[in-house]
């Protein structure tokens, strides 16, 4: 028997060859794997629109195509096609097994085949260099075949749809004899779904869907909110948002919901107020907003003005009060103070430091001078009088 | 005549924390990413932590001095300062900017390690200048 195998990836004919029947073959020219036929063709040529009883037809797996060649005169008077409903649907014309191929068909217009190169014999166990056949997953909707029409002149269902994987099912063009059978092998429960895929398309997602989005407060209309957003403003907050934009990153407020958003409302200050679990009304919201308004502008100027305040006061009583004047050591090129004697305060100071019997002699005398001149022990004296509230044993009571 | 002094030591002691303090921030917000909040707003933290700082810092300096009757003390207060013035500076920051603690850290050695080592190399290239 002879016959070629179109390749369908670069159309090169092949000849169909016994030994690599039912075997994985690839094409010489583009490396197309495909199975070989378990039969020969009886012809295989591209389809030609010109013929008007010639009509090709992909396979559902494989990588090849066949072509039948165009009926003769009906040497067998053409019959239905037996398809019992309990088996897989085997569509073949009611040909005899006896006859052979060649009287149902006429001989293909004989090609010269001894151009054309072999094809190469794969081992699918074995071969590691090419990829191996995948299913082809059969698609969502109604899988339409075009018509067929045998060279017995009995036509094919005209559509045949198939679910799940049916697409797997080999295709094998009738060899050489007249049997030209088309076989769908696997999943031959067939069955035509009228749906038009657009109305699918278009059915509005189920609420299931937005389950998981569901925000914690009613929808309100957005319509007034939606206005703002050419303003400029946040209707919520009425900080500056960029014109056109749907969430106020000050507040939070989706100018699409009409309402804040909930991640937006989780405890911003940290305080655990109240108000920063989801609120359960607009006025309760506002209220909320109106606490952390409050709570920010405490926190960012209240805050910082009473700390200053606060240190103010606490350096000029430091100064005034608390720290021992006698003490500090006036940079070099000041002077020393008016009111102190040369070389009497020195000796006041050198006085106190020493331990001098000066006792309260300087209380109030108000200058180091001057303990120092009062008496030799005068500088402590006048340095325990103005401090005695920090140091215990310089209190008044003690002195005496 | 020595009040104004030591006021003036404590207004320089400020002036000083401010812009390193700045400086600090803006090292937290390159490396950190943390926002500050308005300029104003925290240039007035900053100032009212410089400020607080300070003030404590003063206070604890007086009263050491009050503590030592007149004896120099040689640097050894700061012994005792130190803890309360990285006391205080974390406390603040950490409220005022909300700042973790690395955060802090940052911007405490950047307000007071930098202006140490860059006093100690203007001293370096003063001596080298004239010498």
């Amino acid at each position: 028997m002879t016959g070629s195998i179109t390749c369908l990836k670069c159309k090169a004919k092949f000849p169909w060859q016994a030994k690599l029947a039912n075997s994985l073959s690839q094409c010489p020219h583009c490396g197309n794997v495909f199975t070989m036929p378990s039969t020969a063709p009886r012809s295989i040529t591209p389809s030609d629109e010109k013929s008007s009883n010639r009509q090709s037809f992909q396979p559902v797996t494989g990588g090849f195509s066949l072509s039948l060649t165009p009926p003769p005169p009906p040497e067998v008077p053409p019959a239905p096609p037996e398809v019992s409903p309990g088996t897989p649907p085997i569509i073949s014309p009611v040909v005899p097994d006896s006859t052979p191929l060649e009287e149902v068909l006429p001989q293909a217009p004989a090609e010269d085949l001894s151009q054309v190169p072999d094809l190469v014999e794969m081992d699918p166990e074995t071969s590691s260099d090419i990829l191996p056949l995948m299913p082809i997953q059969a698609p969502k909707g109604p899988l339409v075949l075009p018509t067929l029409t045998m060279n017995t002149g009995a036509p094919l269902p005209e559509k045949i749809t198939g679910e799940g994987s049916g697409g797997a099912g080999g295709t094998s063009g009738g060899g050489g004899g007249g049997e030209d059978v088309l076989e769908i092998e696997e999943e031959p429960d067939l069955e035509v779904i009228e749906e038009d895929e657009s109305e699918a398309q278009m059915e509005p997602p189920t609420s299931s869907d937005d389950a998981g989005y569901e925000l914690a407060m009613d929808p309100t209309p957005p319509s007034p909110q939606a206005a703002a957003t050419t303003s400029g403003l946040c209707p919520s907050c009425h900080q500056s948002m960029k014109p056109g934009s749907i969430l106020c990153m000050a507040c939070g407020f989706n100018m699409q919901l009409g309402r804040k958003m909930d991640g937006a409302l989780t405890d911003p200050l940290g305080d655990k107020f109240a108000g920063s679990t989801a609120p359960t009304s607009y006025e309760q919201d506002e209220e909320d907003q109106i606490y952390y308004a409050r709570q920010t502008k405490r926190l960012d100027y209240y805050f910082p003005l009473s700390l200053i305040a606060c240190s103010i006061i606490a350096m000029l009583f430091t100064i005034l009060v608390v720290y021992p004047v006698e003490n500090f050591d006036l940079p070099a090129g000041i002077g020393t103070p008016a009111a102190a004697p040369a070389g009497a305060g020195g000796a006041g100071l050198l006085g106190g430091i020493t331990g001098g019997a000066g006792g309260t002699v300087g209380v109030g005398a108000g200058g180091v001078g001057a303990g120092g001149v009062g008496a030799g022990g005068g500088g402590r004296g006048n340095f325990r009088g103005r401090n005695w509230f920090f140091h215990p044993s310089s209190h008044p009571a003690n002195c005496f | 005549m020595v009040r104004g002094v030591i006021a003036a030591k404590c207004s320089v002691g400020i002036a000083l924390k401010v812009p390193f303090l700045f400086v600090g921030m803006l090292l937290v917000i390159r490396i950190f990413g943390v926002g500050f909040g308005r300029v104003t707003t925290a240039i007035l933290k900053l100032l009212a932590i410089a400020m607080t700082v300070q003030a404590v810092d003063f206070f604890i300096e007086a009263v050491m001095a009050i503590l030592a009757e007149g004896l120099p003390l040689m640097g050894m207060d700061i012994y005792v300062r130190f803890p309360f013035v990285i006391v205080t500076f974390f406390a603040l920051a950490m409220k005022l900017f909300e700042l973790d603690l690395v955060e802090t850290v940052v911007l405490f050695l950047s307000t007071y390690m930098l202006p140490t080592f860059l006093a100690f190399f203007c001293m370096m290239w003063v001596y080298t200048m004239l010498t």
